[in-house]
């Protein structure tokens, strides 16, 4: 049927970086502004050449299109509503903790391929989950979860604290 | 991490080691164009080049320089450092599985979702003493929006390294509150704060948004404090809450300035504004002679004000007293009343001020959906129950007033709404209320600071705001019925409608010749009911008339 061919494509290609080729349904992965933008630019008739995603691999990737596969309902960001429904919460969802119970590469391999692919809510999870282990720690315990280097000399770190000492609760 | 993807060109042209890029770079743009005829648009190489923090604009441009030829569309908003183009066009790239391979953008989300999931400052604290690479992002989500007391000044103001910091401050709340020394120590001491503020302002160049208030019986300002603090403003701040009327009116040495014209200078850039002093007049919204209830001047020359989205001028104390018109010569101390009881009394400020914001109005030049609410209050009479205490939101864009009945039973207060809604809950939430709720509590810690509402909605909806990081402290109101769990809750008003099966008082709305009418609301008393001592309850006329 002539009318069927003119349908926008419902499945894209995308290539990872390990050259793996990943078939997604079209609307789960516009998910990613940037692929939707890309679609757009490059325009219909070109699309079914594989997108080359260089900063993905094929884990990652499955990882990032389980969760738009699982948000793909969601609403998106009303405009210009002065509804306080759609507050910012602090809160991450059931199901998103359990995605998000990962190791720690895979969890900073899922935030930077959702900052890549600009999809904010994957990002701003993420980031709610590193936030969720920073907090509550001394700047020891930190530093030993994220594997950070100390770079203060002991009297710069005293200094910084003694500096900042009056926002401290007591 | 690219190297399946790597194609000859892009092998060939990183072996040279020149990829990296410089702000309006020629040699580069040449080694482009170059390319451009031998590349396949499928194939992805990568340059690298210094974006800038928060400078989309240079950023933009520096791409669009360097890929001459090449089409980009809506992706230069990372600050990434490396760059790869696809099908003729750059797109973002960056790699790392760690910590340490996150960029400055990313880590700054982090800590602001941290911010945003605890009241306490402890956890910011520590991730500044984690490293030097988060340092500087952590420094600008914790002095991003400050709060200041008369509590925890010391040690603050005074370290010079603090002082500092002042370019990652974009909103800075002030609370005088009650509490620790007290009497004229915590005077010297509210002194001492803002002459400190004073001059640690001109240098905020980030500065959006200052609200100061004071609590009541604590502290008043004077004039030329008042005066001097509105100078050192930076004109990056729009957004001005100045509520210094706390303890009433008071009669301290006037200095040689008038407040109200240094509000004036300053009102024309503002955004949003709230404002209560201890004495306030036309002067702040145009020159010309001071305009009173008596005078129709013809030679007031009112502002434009086209930067304005809301603006409230509270004619009320926080006790309930309405607030005088400034003094302007030393004659007229003596004719002016101290305490007007109605707003419309021809010493108020609210007379004053409501003339002034009408031709204001008039004039026109204001944005689409500007708001200009002046706040007045008529007190209720604990000799006569069927008489409220009224509170009047005066909007001078749609010449009505909104009266709302409110009153206080059992240690709560009770408001009336338009949509025929009661509600119980604090005082400063019910003037709050009777505000438009145009401004905000944040949460914070013991303390909590301030910002107007559209601000911190557009930062809830996720927008961007100058208030990362804010969470708005929700007011908390029951409705009556949540309330009057037992009938001993029910207050008298409430009784009386409850036997009578009729709404004695409503929430009215005042238009036309009426709008600036300071009446207060008072019930009816239905056809065959009769009230009590000092007119509390209603009771059922006896059949011979006789109680």
């Amino acid at each position: 049927m002539s009318a069927a061919t003119e349908q926008p494509k419902q499945t894209l290609t995308v290539t990872t970086n390990d050259n793996v080729d990943i078939v997604v349904e079209r609307e789960i992965l516009e998910r990613s502004v940037l692929i939707k933008n890309m679609i757009g630019d490059v325009g219909e008739e070109q699309i079914d050449t594989a997108i080359p995603l260089p900063n993905v691999n094929e884990p990652v990737m499955k990882k990032v299109i389980e969760w738009c596969e699982h948000h793909r309902k969601d609403p998106p960001a009303p405009e210009g509503d002065d509804s306080d429904s759609r507050k910012k919460s602090t809160d991450i969802d059931e199901w998103d903790q359990k995605f998000m119970q990962v190791d720690q590469e895979m969890l900073f391999e899922i935030i930077l391929a959702a900052n890549y692919l600009d999809i904010k809510g994957l990002l701003d999870v993420g980031c709610k989950t590193v936030a969720n282990m920073i907090k509550g720690k001394s700047p020891d315990e930190i530093r030993k979860t994220f594997n950070i280097q100390n770079d203060f000399t002991p009297e710069e770190e005293d200094q910084i604290r003694r500096e900042n000492e009056w926002a401290e609760d007591r | 991490m690219f190297g399946a993807n790597l194609n000859s060109i892009d092998a060939a042209l990183s072996r040279e080691g020149a990829w990296e890029a410089y702000y309006g770079d020629k040699e580069m743009v040449k080694r482009l164009r170059t390319i451009k005829g031998k590349l396949d648009p499928q194939e992805v190489f990568r340059i690298r080049m210094p974006l800038q923090k928060d400078n989309k604009k240079r950023n933009a441009s520096f791409c669009n320089s360097l890929s001459h030829g090449f089409r980009i569309k809506g992706i230069v908003t990372h600050t990434t450092h490396t760059l790869s183009i696809y099908h003729n066009r750059i797109i973002f790239c960056d790699s790392g599985k760690t910590m340490s391979n996150i960029t400055t953008e990313i880590l700054l989300h982090i800590l602001t979702e941290l911010k945003r999931m605890t009241v306490s400052n402890n956890d910011l604290l520590s991730c500044l003493r984690v490293c030097r690479r988060w340092h500087e992002p952590t420094l600008s989500v914790l002095y991003g929006s400050l709060t200041l007391t008369n509590l925890n000044r010391f040690g603050f103001l005074e370290s010079s390294q603090v002082i500092n910091h002042g370019s990652y401050v974009r909103s800075i709340t002030v609370r005088i509150v009650r509490g620790g020394t007290g009497g004229s120590q915590s005077s010297q001491t509210s002194n001492d704060l803002l002459d400190r503020l004073i001059l640690w302002l001109p240098s905020l160049n980030k500065l959006r948004c200052l609200s100061l208030t004071v609590d009541q019986y604590v502290f008043v300002p004077t004039d030329s404090t008042i005066d001097r603090l509105l100078k050192a403003l930076p004109e990056t701040c729009v957004d001005l809450e100045l509520d210094t009327s706390g303890s009433g009116h008071e009669d301290s040495p006037q200095a040689n300035a008038h407040s109200c014209d240094t509000v004036r200078h300053i009102l024309p850039r503002l955004r949003h504004v709230r404002i209560r002093m201890p004495e306030m007049c036309s002067a702040m919204f145009g020159t010309g002679p001071i305009l009173t209830g008596g005078l129709q001047s013809t030679t007031f020359e009112p502002l434009v004000l086209r930067n304005l989205q809301t603006l409230i001028v509270n004619c009320t104390h926080a006790s309930g007293k309405q607030i005088v018109r400034c003094r302007e010569l030393e004659r007229e101390m003596a004719m002016i009343s101290p305490f007007p009881i109605q707003p419309d009394d021809a010493d108020s400020a609210w007379l004053s001020v409501t003339q002034a914001l009408e031709q204001v109005s008039n004039r026109g030049h204001l944005r689409q959906n500007a708001k200009i609410y002046v706040i007045a209050g008529t007190p209720g009479s604990v000799h006569d129950m069927a008489i409220w205490q009224t509170e009047l939101r005066t909007n001078m864009v749609a010449k009505e007033t909104w009266a709302f009945p409110i009153r206080v039973a059992q240690n709560q207060w009770h408001i009336r709404l338009h949509d025929k809604r009661d509600l119980v809950t604090s005082l400063d939430n019910v003037k709050s209320i009777v505000e438009g709720h145009l401004w905000r509590n944040i949460m914070g810690r013991a303390l909590f600071s301030r910002l107007p509402a559209s601000v911190i909605m557009a930062e809830a909806k996720g927008d961007s705001s100058y208030a990362s990081g804010c969470m708005e402290l929700p007011m908390k109101t029951m409705t009556l019925a949540q309330w009057a769990t037992s009938p001993l809750r029910l207050p008298s008003y409430a009784r009386n409608e409850q036997v009578t099966g009729v709404r004695l008082f409503e929430a009215q709305i005042r238009k036309g010749e009426d709008y600036l009418s300071a009446r207060p609301i008072v019930e009816i008393t239905p056809d065959g009911w009769v009230r009590g001592w000092a007119n509390v309850n209603l009771e059922r006329v006896e059949e011979d008339g006789v109680l």
